[in-house]
């Protein structure tokens, strides 16, 4: 009687246990940008995830390697600033007008369909900021679709393989 | 009778004391001009962050040559413009860089609080009694901090010392974002060979209707070896050609400083920030200097 009270009380410690811990399942996926036509340097293009409470989760791609101009990304440089986590794996470079690039976004499977966002901020050298170039929910609907952008970006489309 | 003379006599020599003191304290400010090869040197020292990922500064080790002109030379202002002078010495590139003002006994300042803001305040007569007020601009002459100290003259050394709040240097607003304030601990000590720039500044958090976060400390540490004036000839040639244009740029900051109110300035105009468009050979006359000033200031 003894041994059966302490295996359920150690199942279900393990139980309450997991319910705590959480373990991202993380899947890749491929981001088409399109550049519009514009005349001036490459572009800054900044990649983040929003949580459901509208801020800044975490940083999927930055596109622009020169550190010196990411104090001219503001909105994301007041998140990223502050702690300045390493980005070495998802940084490429600038995208000039009228070319495309393709960047691999790590995304969460658990954060899909839950009220988070993706944001695309854009910035080009003396030019104008974009802060939400492109904004779409996290989605498993959008995360297959094209998306058209408000600024430096003609489009993007992800290619949700899964 | 004799009272009155004896009086006149204290007074003559108090008079000439403080004339006595004042040259002094110009003649230290001034040596501050010249030619030099000037070392930058900052490391953080202590951290006070409960944060585990914080992450501190790198160390920086810089080296430069810069040019500092006289460009205002009264009884109670001096004013020097400092030009850095990089790159191959036969085809340099000449960088407009910071100026100092010290002002006597000035009563009026800009102090600044966080985010482009300056608070204007006064300090009494008594207060500034005996002081210099060093006021240091931007590479565009707008603000940047002030504070006022005495000039001290003992065993053999000259310096000045003087606490006040700033925005953050280059250096530092294009790496981190975590903090906003940089309250600088200023000593400027003349040495036989030049000058040296040591400071102690702290790393502060400031926000609206909240007590300032200390985040960390900081040492600086900036010499200035005086070299031949003809190492410099670049930096000083670039600014005879150029002082005209910045004169009616002082003149423009001047009636803004003059007008004795709180000041907040916008990061940028037309998608760049000032020096950008003062730099550019499109802002020759008064009316486009004032006007593109003028849409800096909210």
């Amino acid at each position: 009687m003894y041994k059966k009270t302490a295996i359920i009380v150690i199942l279900l410690s393990l139980l309450v246990l997991s319910s705590f811990t959480y373990s991202p399942s993380y899947k890749n996926v491929k981001c088409l940008i399109q550049m519009r036509t514009y005349d001036g340097e490459g572009a800054y293009v900044i990649v983040s995830l929003i949580n459901p409470e509208n801020k800044y989760e975490k940083t999927l791609y930055v596109n622009g390697d020169d550190e010196e101009w990411y104090v001219d990304i503001y909105n994301w440089w007041s998140f990223y600033g502050k702690k300045r986590t390493n980005i070495d794996a998802i940084t490429g470079a600038t995208i000039t007008g009228g070319k495309q690039s393709v960047c691999v976004l790590e995304i969460d499977e658990n954060k899909i369909n839950k009220g988070y966002k993706i944001i695309f901020e854009t910035a080009v050298e003396d030019e104008k900021y974009y802060s939400k170039d492109i904004e779409f929910e996290l989605t498993s609907e959008n995360l297959k679709s094209k998306k058209v952008g408000s600024g430096y970006i003609s489009f993007i489309r992800m290619m949700d393989s899964n | 009778m004799k009272i009155r003379i004896q009086l006149l006599i204290i007074l003559l020599g108090v008079s000439l004391i403080g004339n006595a003191q004042n040259s002094k304290d110009r003649e230290a400010i001034k040596s501050m001009c010249g030619c030099f090869e000037v070392t930058f040197n900052f490391v953080e020292t202590f951290e006070y962050s409960d944060d585990t990922l914080y992450k501190p500064s790198r160390t920086k080790h810089e080296t430069a040559l810069e040019w500092a002109g006289l460009i205002t030379d009264s009884k109670n202002e001096v004013s020097i413009q400092h030009i850095l002078q990089v790159g191959n010495p036969a085809e340099p590139y000449i960088v407009k860089h910071w100026r100092q003002d010290w002002m006597y006994q000035n009563k009026n300042f800009y102090m600044f609080s966080h985010d482009n803001k300056w608070d204007f305040e006064t300090k009494s007569k008594g207060e500034v009694k005996g002081q210099w007020t060093q006021k240091v601009f931007q590479v565009d002459d707008s603000p940047r901090y002030e504070g006022s100290g005495s000039w001290v003259h003992v065993d053999g050394k000259s310096y000045w010392e003087s606490t006040t709040d700033a925005p953050l240097p280059r250096r530092e607003y294009t790496k981190r974002s975590d903090y906003n304030v940089t309250v600088r601990g200023n000593r400027q000590e003349i040495t036989s060979n030049g000058w040296v720039h040591n400071q102690d500044n702290k790393k502060l958090i400031r926000e609206e209707t909240k007590e300032d976060i200390i985040l960390a400390e900081e040492k600086g540490y900036n010499t200035y070896v005086k070299v031949a004036d003809s190492r410099c000839k670049s930096a000083s040639d670039w600014w005879e050609s150029n002082k005209d244009k910045w004169k009616l740029i002082r003149t423009k900051w001047d009636e803004v400083y003059g007008r004795n109110t709180n000041l907040v300035l916008n990061a940028k105009f037309d998608n760049k920030p000032l020096y950008k468009h003062l730099f550019s050979d499109e802002y020759k006359k008064q009316e486009n200097i004032n006007n593109i000033i003028d849409s800096f200031i909210r």
